[in-house]
């Protein structure tokens, strides 16, 4: 009996120590993707044309609030509207009318700008059809954040001959991130 | 006349302490903790601004120990290398990091707890105690298997779209 109450004290001599394993580890990977979004406020404009008129304004301006969260590595960000055609950036209803509105003739001013056609080729839409609305550059800083601006548009009819009908067509707005 | 016939635990005791002289040499720690993990990696698909963002596996943590005393404690820890980046950036342009804070874990389905303690591994602040257990004489030696799940809180902390990797460490401890 004493051998063994001797022994045990000499092994818990050795196990009384502290005692540490050794490290286990866990590989963790976690992805934040990018995000770019537009939204637009309201979704509709109508316009009350006069004849010749250089001035016949939207009823109504639009709010368009760009959203982002962009990687460090972007460096510029830029909003543009843009039609998918520019002959007929709005098209004529009464199937016997065949002249639309190009595009050339719809003008936006932007925060209250002075105001520019939508005749420039820009990264959507059909080629000089589109207009770049903003731009702006991109620090990580900045890598995160939301604007909205404002667009007032305008039907310029000066000088051209546009038969009395309904016309209708679709302002589509999107940003990109660069590059 | 004097007896000689033990308690079959007396001599089952003087069994092993003679076994341990004669076998182990002359400083020999006859004790012995480690930790196994399961899966080796765990990915997150992050929300921004979202305080939940579980990882997709759950972490299978074994400990398997022999020849403890009673009384000792075992304890088993989380860690991470780095407070402030527990998870850190992989675009260079990119200097936000995920702190351990921001990294929770839940241990057996209990309540999420942050790695923001100050434990016996790792940098201040960055681990977590996971479980903790008290030697018996019927848990001299044993295993236990816990399950971690991990999340990332990012509720109210702005991250840059980015990849982030870390490294989360588990280990042992028994005490006195």
């Amino acid at each position: 009996m004493l051998l063994a109450v001797a022994a045990l004290a000499a092994t818990a001599s050795t196990a009384s120590a502290q005692l540490n394993s050794t490290e286990a580890t866990a590989s963790l990977s976690a992805v934040l993707p990018e995000s770019l979004t537009v939204t637009l406020l309201p979704n509709s404009v109508s316009f009350t044309l006069s004849a010749g008129s250089a001035t016949n304004a939207g009823s109504v301006s639009i709010g368009t609030t760009t959203t982002w969260a962009l990687a460090a590595t972007r460096t510029g960000l830029a909003l543009y509207g843009y039609f998918s055609t520019a002959a007929s950036a709005l098209a004529h209803t009464d199937s016997s009318n065949t002249v639309d509105i190009p595009s050339s003739r719809v003008e936006v001013s932007v925060n209250g700008g002075s105001s520019a056609a939508f005749n420039q080729t820009v990264a959507f839409g059909a080629s000089s059809a589109g207009r770049q609305l903003f731009s702006q550059a991109i620090t990580p800083a900045t890598a995160t954040g939301v604007r909205t601006d404002t667009l007032a548009l305008n039907i310029n009819l000066a000088g051209y001959a546009l038969p009395a009908d309904t016309y209708t067509g679709t302002l589509r707005i999107r940003a990109q991130a660069t590059p | 006349m004097r007896s000689t016939v033990k308690h079959p635990l007396v001599r089952l005791l003087a069994t092993l302490a003679a076994w341990a002289c004669l076998v182990l040499p002359a400083g020999a720690q006859l004790s012995s903790i480690t930790v196994s993990l399961v899966p080796a990696s765990v990915a997150f698909a992050l929300t921004r601004d979202s305080a939940s963002n579980p990882g997709n596996a759950t972490l299978s943590v074994t400990t398997a120990w022999s020849v403890l005393l009673p009384g000792q404690t075992i304890a088993l820890y989380g860690y991470f290398a780095s407070a402030s980046a527990a998870l850190a950036h992989t675009t260079p342009a990119n200097i936000v990091d995920i702190p351990s804070s921001r990294v929770s874990v839940s241990v057996n389905g209990g309540a999420a707890a942050a790695f923001d303690q100050i434990v016996a591994f790792g940098a201040a602040g960055a681990g977590r105690r996971l479980v903790s257990q008290g030697v018996t004489l019927l848990t001299l030696s044993g295993n236990r298997t816990d399950t971690l799940a991990l999340n990332i809180n990012l509720s109210g902390y702005t991250l840059i779209p980015d990849t982030y990797t870390g490294t989360l460490r588990i280990r042992a401890q028994v005490t006195p």
